[in-house]
């Protein structure tokens, strides 16, 4: 072999080593960046610190501090605030002067803004768009009371202002995945948690003025950072519940509340004593079976929530429906609304089939 | 004369296998439009908004579902609900085999986030979430969320 040859050759064997090491160097570093993402996808990453402010709920939404809108309207004076905050105070300043009156205890006054929130805003579902459509500003007050729509932020940031306008303490708290978020109120010295959010658009009271263990059968959130929440006295369901003697006695009342024509149900629950969860989630599924099948066509809605906020006795929230003749719309009413749509439209199919038009012709 | 030919000619043929390894296998990018349309029709969607890589946000829009370097990406598009329903489909075509299990980690990490988002506010829609599938071929790699997953994924494999 000659001296050339062999000088080729060596270099070609360099030019080999020097390639499988850089494609080793360049697995190896993809494998540790994939590590690494593995271990933030797990959330082993260390986590934040918790807060009440500055906190991101579902990836977009920011719970900020109001304590300057709220400090002006005390004090009268807001010459320090930016335009938007002088436009939020001059609304919220406005509803209060509408449903809260001077005789009214704080718990009267937060029950009047928890029933103004729930009857007159609304859910944005523009969250759980994957790209978000929601309304600008539905996480802070200014937008809360502008435009009448919400995220869980919103609700939660507007609240904890009108909270504070009237000299109540109240937080703003978030749960364990900071996806949803809510207010504590103190009254009387205790904390209640308020899920206006959660009600909005209901008149259950379902989620205002719970304690911990209330609030638990729903969420998890740091509990060593916020306040506990073990009052009762101003808890609205708890307190507004039809009592029953015993879990035996639950049937008669649904079947009564269903009479009445009724859609929701509150029962306290008293003598647990030794009833175990299999006792009673055998009870309401016999219950639910019951209700659906003396339903004559099946349209019938049954659902529960089941907590026990003190030792002994339970709460049972109940949403009952029948929705056999919800729908219906006269006859008289369905030719307007062809005539009136046909009219722009020409001719179509209507919802109900259009049997009495002689469409299905 | 002729073993030095012989040895250039080894060693040129010694790069050229060198570069053929080193080098990731650039297969010719897959045709996302018909593959979307593909799927969309296999899942039984109707009426779903449609994000992909030739709109001009295409870069910002991509963030909303994945946190991969949009640099790596070859090609994307994105089958969503208006309504704020779980379907979902997703697709990325990246430009470089070694970024596909990124990829995949990302829409893993998206799914999870839309799981904590339904858990919280419409649990109805949580089981089409667990049973969603992240999958890969060659270069592309998808997040399918719908009833029918499986017969979805029929279409990119």
């Amino acid at each position: 072999m000659t001296k050339t040859a062999k000088t080729l050759i060596s270099l070609g064997a360099g030019l080999l080593a020097a390639c499988i090491i850089c494609c080793t160097l360049l697995s190896a570093f993809t494998l540790l960046k994939v590590r690494a993402i593995d271990s933030s996808v797990s959330g082993t990453d260390t986590p934040e610190a918790t807060a009440e402010n500055d906190v991101t709920i579902a990836g977009s939404y920011v719970i900020r501090a109001t304590t300057q809108i709220s400090d002006a309207y005390i004090s009268g004076d807001s010459s320090s605030l930016s335009d938007r905050d002088k436009e939020t105070l001059a609304t919220a300043s406005s509803i209060l002067k509408s449903i809260v009156t001077d005789g009214m205890t704080l718990y009267e006054k937060e029950l009047a803004v928890y029933e103004w929130m729930c009857e007159n805003l609304a859910h944005d579902n523009g969250m759980l768009v994957v790209i978000p459509t929601t309304q600008a500003d539905a996480d802070n007050p200014y937008g809360v009371l502008k435009y009448h729509n919400a995220v869980c932020v919103g609700y939660a940031t507007t609240f904890r202002l009108f909270m504070q306008m009237l000299g109540i303490e109240c937080k703003v708290v978030h749960n364990t995945e900071a996806y949803h978020s809510w207010d504590l109120v103190k009254l009387d010295g205790e904390w209640y948690h308020t899920d206006v959010y959660s009600d909005v658009g209901t008149t259950t009271h379902a989620c205002f003025n719970e304690n911990d263990q209330m609030r638990l059968a729903q969420q998890t959130w740091d509990q060593s950072y916020f306040p506990a929440a073990t009052g009762l006295k101003y808890c609205y369901n708890y307190q507004n519940a039809d009592s029953v003697s015993d879990i035996y006695a639950i049937p008669a009342k649904i079947k009564s509340a269903m009479d009445e024509g009724k859609s929701t149900l509150t029962l306290r629950v008293e003598n647990l004593g030794s009833v175990n969860s299999v006792v009673f989630s055998r009870l309401m599924e016999d219950i639910s079976n019951a209700v659906y099948s003396q339903s004559s066509d099946g349209n019938v809605s049954f659902g529960y929530e089941w907590c026990v906020p003190t030792l002994g006795t339970g709460l049972l929230s109940l949403r009952l429906r029948d929705d056999s003749s919800s729908a219906a719309v006269s006859e008289e009413d369905a030719k307007k609304i062809y005539d009136a749509v046909s009219g722009s439209f020409g001719e179509y199919t209507p919802s109900d089939g259009g049997i009495w038009t002689g469409c299905d012709e | 004369m002729k073993a030095k030919n012989i040895a250039l000619a080894l060693a040129a043929a010694l790069l050229v296998c060198l570069l053929g390894a080193c080098g990731s296998a650039q297969s010719n990018d897959a045709d996302l439009p018909a593959l979307r349309v593909k799927m969309n029709e296999a899942a039984g969607f109707q009426n779903m908004l449609i994000a992909d890589s030739t709109q001009s946000d295409a870069r910002d829009l991509f963030a909303y579902f994945s946190d991969l370097d949009y640099d790596k990406v070859s090609g994307y598009f994105l089958l969503y609900s208006p309504t704020g329903t779980a379907e979902e489909i997703a697709v990325v075509e990246v430009k470089d085999l070694k970024d596909v299990e990124a990829a995949k980690a990302s829409l893993e990490e998206h799914l999870a986030s839309r799981l904590k988002m339904f858990r919280n506010y419409d649990p109805k829609q949580v089981p089409m979430l667990e049973s969603a599938i992240v999958t890969a071929s060659g270069r592309l790699v998808a997040l399918i969320i719908c009833d029918n997953p499986s017969a979805v994924r029929a279409a990119i494999d």
